[in-house]
């Protein structure tokens, strides 16, 4: 900061974080229109109402330790080190705040405090964005039956604990996965979506499907969404979202080159390691296309499918959308809906799991898959810019996807969702799912509209 | 003069200025208190909701007409799709 170039580095990140989290802000406005459009009239406000309000829940979770999680647990600890110090994450710091960096902020250099007192709010802010979308995976998965106060605790358990603590192992340029497996996901196949999908599976095995979903001999009846149009404008602002992720997992200027002797500035992934907008931008693009063409074949040009389809293919080429050739991302993607559809159905039929909007096919099946093709396809790739690192391998990718779905994803929320459905608060009772999870809500307007009714009607009487 | 916060002037070398914001120090307190606030949110809507959806489970067994209730749904549903 005290020269032209430092000074135009930093806030120049720190605006583009700033703008970053207004895109990616469009997938929770895409996320609850799309479930909104899914769910029946009846559950229609529950649905919105239990998807807005894991804004807050998540929020305080993530801003009390979520964050601190993020840099302290970058060794396991345990595996390559024990805890890290990170001091501007904790909770009340005052480098959690508004601070001119001037004067070192506690347990801080000059240098650290001054550059942190320009990115910690927008790097937290975008980190929290990646942390709602994670607890509206779930959403959509288990609308309907669930209860909110049950869905807000699983919600804060993935998206301000599990899957931060993910992204500290995997998806940071010093986490134990990308220094011992080499784990390789720059746009978060797997630390995203593979956790997202796999904490939404264990969650549904609890939860049990919608009344009426399956026919005595198990297969599935269809129940259509109450209103196409808010399913798709609600894909098409999670596209549009899904931009500002992907915008967000790069550092956007950064000496690729620092110990050369020559200054070399380049957009980065969260591993620092070099990539250009330009070719991520092919990537994903060229991925969306691939999945929406094989999808719109699979379902016979089902709108939900199509659409669904171009975000699994983006999410299964998110792995190596850093470095893939566009032909590759097309390929990689297409592939990964494929693979993704056909497993939904089967799951559906075998274990008569109801997932409303295929989330656990989309965000973790594609998410999975797209971290164990990134193995084959980059093997041998460097996977940090410190060479003692592991590089890419496909062991060390496969053992990362299963971190992710398994690991992280499946078992913890298998566990919480387990010990809710035992104290009986997981599912809402059988009469009031019938009816509809909004029953009183409504049925307490009816008498508002009754009484003003009633009072319009003896107005016009005194008039006469 | 009373002041809430650490800055004597906007103009003073930027270098010597560090938090911004009022009653630096309380950080840990103002923590104690949000985070009692958001447990007991937790706490509150699972009791609350419980209550509620347990009573209102209860009032639709009692009252006999889930069916009609139902069929009304249904009807919306439809007209929905119709929209």
């Amino acid at each position: 900061m005290n020269d032209e170039l430092g000074a135009f580095t930093v806030i120049f990140t720190e605006f583009y974080y700033w703008v970053m989290i207004v895109l990616m802000f469009l997938i929770h406005v895409g996320f609850c229109l799309y479930e909104v459009g899914v769910c029946r009239p009846k559950n229609t406000l529950n649905t919105l109402m239990k998807n807005a309000m894991l804004i807050p829940v998540i929020t305080v979770g993530f801003f009390f330790f979520g964050w601190w999680i993020y840099f302290a647990f970058q060794n396991g600890p345990g595996i390559t080190g024990g805890w890290k110090s990170a001091p501007w994450a904790e909770p009340w710091h005052e480098l959690m705040g508004p601070h001119m960096g001037g004067t070192a902020a506690a347990g801080m250099s000059t240098e650290d405090t001054m550059n942190w007192s320009r990115l910690n709010g927008v790097f937290w802010g975008a980190f929290l964005l990646f942390s709602w979308t994670t607890g509206s995976i779930l959403s959509g998965a288990v609308i309907e039956r669930i209860r909110s106060g049950a869905f807000w605790l699983l919600a804060l358990l993935v998206g301000s604990f599990t899957w931060i603590l993910d992204a500290s192992w995997g998806w940071s340029d010093s986490g134990w996965m990308v220094k011992v497996l080499g784990y390789h996901d720059a746009y978060a196949s797997g630390v995203v979506h593979a956790i997202a999908g796999g904490s939404a599976l264990a969650i549904l095995i609890h939860l049990g499907p919608r009344i009426g979903r399956f026919r005595a001999d198990g297969t599935a009846r269809i129940i259509p969404p109450q209103n196409t149009w808010l399913v798709i404008i609600g894909l098409f602002l999670i596209y549009t979202g899904f931009w500002g992720f992907y915008a967000a997992c790069n550092i956007p200027i950064m000496d690729v080159d620092p110990d050369g002797g020559r200054a070399f500035f380049s957009a980065t992934t969260i591993y620092l390691t070099p990539t250009t907008l330009s070719g991520v931008t092919f990537n994903f693009i060229m991925a969306l296309v691939g999945g929406m063409l094989v999808a719109y074949f699979l379902s016979d040009g089902d709108p939900f499918w199509t659409f669904s389809g171009g975000l699994g293919a983006v999410i299964t080429a998110s792995a190596g959308n850093d470095l893939y050739y566009p032909y590759q991302a097309f390929f990689i993607g297409g592939f990964g809906v494929w693979c993704a559809y056909k497993l939904h159905h089967w799951v559906e039929r075998r274990f008569r799991v109801d997932d409303a909007v295929g989330a656990v096919a989309v965000h973790g099946y594609c998410g999975t898959i797209g971290v164990i093709v990134a193995g084959f396809m980059l093997w041998g790739y460097p996977s940090s810019p410190h060479d003692d690192f592991a590089r890419v391998t496909p062991w060390g990718q496969l053992a990362g996807a299963a971190i992710m779905f398994l690991g992280l994803g499946f078992i913890p929320c298998y566990i919480l969702a387990g010990i809710l459905k035992w104290v009986g608060l997981l599912r809402m009772p059988v009469e009031v799912e019938l009816v509809g999870l909004d029953h009183l809500r409504r049925m307490e307007e009816k008498g508002q509209i009754e009484e003003l009714v009633a009072a319009e009607r003896q107005a016009f009487q005194d008039l006469c | 003069m009373t002041a809430t916060g650490q800055i004597e002037s906007w103009v003073e070398n930027p270098l010597n200025i560090g938090p911004l914001y009022p009653f630096v120090g309380w950080e840990v307190t103002l923590f104690v208190l949000c985070f009692a606030l958001c447990a007991a949110f937790t706490i509150w809507k699972i009791v609350h909701e419980k209550k509620q959806h347990d009573a209102e489970a209860q009032d639709l067994r009692q009252s006999g007409n889930v069916v009609d209730m139902l069929e009304s749904a249904y009807r919306d549903y439809v007209s929905s799709k119709r929209d």
